[in-house]
């Protein structure tokens, strides 16, 4: 039985901060760009909304006048941490222990661009915005100095180069001793399997259910029908999480080895330093069984040997001796962007989203990708609570074609739905639940 | 530097009007420039307290780092601190701002001219060093 192949194109050039050189910058930079390009896309949408009314700055407002404005939208959150916390004498609004959600009633948004800002009021609900959302906003100026909103513009789904259907997904379900999915299978389907939150080297990783995973993608498990099942994956993405250090490593000791007793430097004991790389040697092994059989991608994620910073550059091939030599293993940053057989894959290990669920509200997870599709920004709250590179002269984040299939990694559980956008455009949204918590993988198709 | 006369320190041209204004407006930054206490005399300006090692002295500059600073200060083509004036001119234009092409061809002069003198523009943003 032979395994299906796919064309990939690997979109992640965007990504790279290889050529980029830092000069001492700040973020206002990426700011500007962000708000300028998004700001060009409401401009070109204005005339299909509101026609009629004039498109100003901010600091031609007129009071009583009804007007539009583009801007960033700022919102102001009393619980929001700051750095200045800890040196306040008094200490108290904000509790030391963080809550998970900084929301609170008194938040509220405020609108500026290049000649100013004012604070908004009316039918825009600060629950549902974040710091770094380009809108257009369509009210007046009060008495108060307000701008009093009566509607909002987003950008909206971007355009979509269109496939002729839309895509099938289960969930592949790994319990210790089965696997069961749920599936209706075409027989010219190719599939692609999502994993994230593996978590290698943690209490809560368990070898046998990655084994098991492993042994199913590979064609080494199940009579002819999972095999033929398990023929039809062109690609694995493992999407962040991969391994899991214990934090007692990481108490900022140098990690040098100690050569003479002159050295004032404190060492990692050398008993420590191995414990240190085990669970990427662990991980390599398993991952090696992987490669020899299909393509994998493999991103970085917020707990991995990564940079902190988005977008997490690709993990260094030395990380896996073993896997780094076939070529079918490819190191990927996050986000992560692809394409198989001209369909467009665009995923994130999480951190975008989860930054969205701590600044705003939502009925569920899948709301918030949403958002960030109609905001066509992946990563909203970046740079003002999620750490990213101080770019000059772009901004990387930003979504110019919609992709198909949307993917989070490190979710709590499995979530999917189809979005469909004004222009006829078709996404597939998806969550991956964290493995090691939930032992559930997710294999979705693409009708191709 | 510091062994130089007062004249030296406080020099002016005579200009035209609105020159003659920014000239002593120079002047009064310059008089607080002179290092940690304020209203120090002229021998107090220590080289480790200058940033870069480079005097203050910009009542010189010419009209064409006029033109640069316009540009700098220009609200449209985005923030000028952090970046070189040729690189914010290059993102001006791949944005299709349309920034003034001659500015463009001045600051590749410079930058391959070498030798630089207080009077040459700069490459860098009027900021550069003082923030």
């Amino acid at each position: 039985m032979e395994r299906k192949q796919a064309e990939y194109i690997n979109l992640d050039e965007r990504y790279a901060i290889q050529g980029e050189k830092y000069q001492g910058q700040q973020y206002s930079h990426i700011y500007y760009t962000r708000l300028h390009h998004m700001r060009n896309l409401l401009h070109a949408l204005v005339p299909d909304w509101k026609p009629h009314l004039p498109v100003t700055t901010v600091l031609g407002l007129e009071e009583g006048k009804d007007c539009i404005i583009v801007g960033t939208l700022y919102k102001h959150m009393k619980l929001k941490p700051s750095v200045l916390d800890e040196y306040s004498k008094e200490r108290s609004a904000i509790p030391l222990v963080k809550p998970h959600n900084f929301m609170h009633p008194d938040d509220h948004l405020i609108l500026e661009d290049e000649s100013g800002r004012v604070t908004l009021a009316g039918s825009i609900p600060p629950a549902a915005y974040v710091t770094g959302v380009v809108v257009a906003v369509h009210g007046k100026e009060t008495s108060a100095g307000n701008f009093l909103v009566e509607d909002v513009l987003e950008a909206g789904l971007p355009p979509q180069t269109p496939l002729p259907s839309i895509s099938n997904i289960f969930p592949i379900l790994v319990r210790s001793f089965s696997i069961s999915t749920i599936c209706l299978l075409e027989d010219e389907d190719k599939y692609v399997v999502f994993v994230s939150g593996l978590s290698v080297g943690s209490d809560k990783f368990n070898p046998l259910q990655f084994q098991l995973l492993i042994d199913h993608i590979t064609g080494h498990l199940g009579d002819e029908n999972e095999q033929k099942i398990a023929s039809n994956i062109v690609r694995v993405v493992v999407a962040g999480n991969s391994v899991h250090i214990s934090p007692r490593f990481f108490n900022g000791q140098f990690i040098v080895p100690v050569l003479s007793s002159d050295l004032i430097f404190q060492t990692v004991p050398s008993k420590d330093q191995s414990r240190i790389a085990e669970p990427i040697k662990e991980l390599d092994i398993m991952l090696t069984q992987l490669v020899a059989s299909l393509p994998v991608d493999m991103m970085p994620g917020p707990n991995d040997p990564a940079n902190f910073l988005l977008p997490q550059q690709p993990l260094h091939r030395c990380l896996f001796s073993g896997a780094s030599t076939y070529n079918t293993f490819s190191s990927c940053s996050n986000p992560h962007q692809f394409e198989l057989d001209s369909v467009r894959f665009i995923g994130t290990s999480g951190q975008n989203i989860d930054d969205l669920y701590k600044y705003s509200d939502a009925k569920d997870k899948l709301e918030f990708s949403e958002r960030t599709l109609r905001w066509r920004h992946l990563a909203p709250t970046a740079p003002n609570s999620l750490g990213c590179y101080p770019y000059t002269d772009k901004d990387p984040f930003l979504i110019e074609s919609c992709p198909h299939i949307y993917f989070i990694g490190n979710q709590d559980k499995y979530e999917t739905r189809l979005l469909q956008g004004a222009e006829k455009q078709n996404v597939r949204l998806i969550c991956i639940p964290r493995f090691c918590d939930t032992g559930v993988a997710v294999m979705s198709s693409s009708r191709l | 530097m510091a062994s130089s006369g007062v004249k030296d320190f406080y020099r002016q041209k005579k200009k035209g009007g609105p020159a003659k204004a920014s000239s002593s407006s120079k002047k009064k930054t310059q008089h607080y420039t002179g290092g940690a206490s304020v209203g120090a005399s002229n021998t107090a300006q220590t080289p480790a307290l200058i940033s870069h090692g480079t005097l203050d002295l910009k009542d010189d500059f010419s009209e064409q780092e006029e033109q640069l600073r316009q540009f700098d200060m220009n609200l449209k083509f985005g923030p000028c601190i952090g970046v070189t004036r040729l690189q914010r001119w290059e993102r001006a234009s791949a944005m299709g701002l349309h920034p003034p092409p001659h500015l463009r061809d001045l600051l590749l002069n410079t930058a391959s001219a070498g030798s630089r003198n207080n009077n040459s523009p700069s490459l860098e943003c009027l900021w550069e060093g003082k923030v």
